[in-house]
This record gives C-alpha cells, sequence and structure tokens, in this order.
C-alpha cells in the first residue's frame, strides 16, 4: 500500500477526533463558532475519507461528487466562517451567514448538475483523486462552472481562518499574556496555510502534495485547537462559574 | 436574586476579564527571544504566505493563472 493511500486514511481519523472535539465544544458552551468550525471539518474530513475511498474501492459518483464538493469546495469557507463569528458583529456575521449557505447551497446544485457530465472512463484508482479529477470533470466552459465557486470559498476560508488566527496570536503577543494561545494559533495559521498551498499547487496541476498538505493541515490545526484551549495554570481554567446579581 | 453567569475565559471578548486574575504561568516572558523576536517574524512570514496565495487565488478567478 503507498502513501496515497495511507496519508488519507491517517487524516481522516485525525479530522474525526478533531471534529468530535469542536462539535463536544458546542454541545457544552453553544457559541456558533463552534458549530460552523465542526461543520466545516466535518466536510474537511468527508473529503479526506472519500480520497481514501477511492485509493481502495475504486470509482463511485457519490463519492466524488462527496469530495468535490465538500473536499475541495466548502470546507474552508465554513471553518473561516466560524473564525469570522468570533470578531464579526452579530448583524455582519447574520448577513455573511445567509450569504455563505445560500452559496453553498448554490454550489451543490451546480454540482448535481455537472454529475451527468462526468467522464470515469479514465479513472485510475492507483492516481490519486487530485490528480486525474481534471479529466474526469469537464472544463468551465463545458459545463463545470461549480469549479469557479471553489477559489470564492477558499480565498473566502483562507482570509478569514487564517487572517483571524494570525491576528489573535499577534494580540496576545503584544499584550504579552497566554502563550499558549499564541502558540495555538500559531499552528492553525500554518496548517490551514499548508493545506492552501497544496490546494493551490493542485489547481496549478500539481496534485501529488495535497494528501501530504491535508495530513500536515488536521495535524497542526488539532494541535493548535488544543493547545489554544488548554487550561493555563491556577485560575486560568477554561471556563469559570462566578456570581452575579440579577434583578 | 442571584444567579451563576458562565464566563468562557477562552472566548476575546471575555479577555478584558482575564487581566486581573491572570497567575505568572499565563504571561509571556519580556525578554524571551522566541516571543519577541522569532514569533512576530514567524506571523509575518504567515501573513505574506497568505497574501501570496490570495493573490494566486484571486489570479485563477480572474483568468490570469491559468485554470486547470
Amino acid at each position: 500500500m503507498n502513501l496515497a493511500r495511507i496519508l488519507p486514511f491517517v487524516s481522516t481519523i485525525v479530522m474525526l477526533a478533531f471534529t468530535v472535539s469542536v462539535f463536544r465544544r458546542w454541545l457544552e458552551r453553544r457559541k456558533a463558532h463552534f458549530l460552523f468550525w465542526s461543520i466545516g471539518l466535518a466536510m474537511f474530513g468527508a473529503g479526506s475519507f472519500a480520497e481514501a475511498y477511492f485509493a481502495v474501492a475504486g470509482w463511485s459518483p457519490l463519492v466524488f461528487f462527496i469530495w468535490y464538493l465538500f473536499g475541495a469546495a466548502l470546507n474552508a469557507g465554513w471553518i473561516g466562517h466560524g473564525s469570522l463569528l468570533l470578531f464579526a458583529r452579530k448583524r455582519w456575521a447574520h448577513v455573511v451567514t445567509v450569504l455563505l449557505i445560500a452559496g453553498s447551497l448554490f454550489a451543490g446544485y451546480l454540482m448535481l448538475s455537472v454529475m451527468p457530465l462526468l467522464d470515469a472512463s479514465t479513472f485510475d484508482r492507483a492516481l490519486p483523486i487530485s490528480e486525474q479529477y481534471r479529466t474526469i470533470m469537464p472544463s468551465v466552459s463545458e459545463g463545470a462552472t461549480v469549479r469557479l465557486s471553489t477559489p470564492f470559498f477558499n480565498i473566502y476560508g483562507l482570509v478569514t481562518l487564517v487572517g483571524m488566527a494570525i491576528w489573535s496570536a499577534w494580540l496576545f503577543l503584544r499584550k504579552q499574556v497566554l502563550p499558549n494561545r499564541v502558540l495555538g494559533n500559531v499552528l492553525i495559521a500554518t496548517g490551514a496555510l499548508s493545506i492552501g498551498l497544496a490546494s493551490t499547487l493542485t489547481r496549478l496541476g500539481v496534485g501529488a502534495y495535497l494528501y501530504l498538505g491535508e495530513l500536515i493541515a488536521a495535524l497542526l490545526m488539532y494541535a493548535g485547537f488544543v493547545m489554544a484551549g488548554a487550561p493555563a495554570p491556577q485560575t486560568e481554567a477554561s471556563s469559570v462559574t462566578e456570581t452575579a446579581a440579577a434583578d | 436574586m442571584v444567579k451563576p453567569k458562565v464566563v468562557d475565559r477562552n472566548h476575546p471578548k471575555d479577555e478584558p476579564q482575564r487581566a486581573s486574575l491572570k497567575p505568572s504561568g499565563s504571561r509571556i516572558q519580556g525578554d524571551s527571544i522566541f516571543y519577541t523576536r522569532l514569533l512576530p517574524v514567524v506571523l509575518g512570514a504567515l501573513a505574506v504566505m497568505t497574501v501570496v496565495l490570495i493573490i494566486v487565488a484571486a489570479g485563477v478567478l480572474v483568468g490570469v493563472i491559468p485554470f486547470r
């Protein structure tokens, strides 16, 4: 079994653990950013699982739908939107949330419309799907307009996820507080950039590093999330209960 | 009537409340080369990489970079 088959499996396991951690955090605190992060991470994990499936079981149109829509197009936008919710004013956040959901549904519709045009006759399960999807999917001019949507979601995800992580790290660094937050955000930004870089290379025709980029991204972002959320010494626990006068 | 109020100390909004409770372990040493020299450079490098990736993605979007 070569690396192209192993890496997506490992990424899927890491992303599953990461998604469960974030989703449990949402269940505990009911903060919207945890929900968007967990949905985006689940999409990321679904994309990794699809790659693993292709390597082991071969072609499946449904799995290709999942791989492209969730793994290549939407996940970065949804993860990044979670970061935006941490900082943006509520009214603007609601507007962007509506745009993201509407855009995702539209991308889903475009993906559905391109499914009958797929040509899997050249599919080779020995090759990563990222290296051969261009021959399976038609070009934009031939009807695969969904391919035009991926840069929008990925630019949005990159700006919000990496931008907010760098900004948070810089704020804590400037205040000289919470070193775990500084390092955690640096790891998150580095992880997100690694998948951004690998995705860009794939877009430019070099798909060989996508799986490695995904695994590095999964490991670094998970480590960053754990480190940033880790309780610091003494009273720096993640949550405390205080009493406040009401009424 | 008194009711409990949950304060999320991991949320940026609650950051100012943390200042008065800050233990020494949560502070960055002012003379640490890692934090005062290395990390600002790393953050700057990450920001530059982000901008480069955004430019490349925008280039793909507007058709300057071949779309494959």
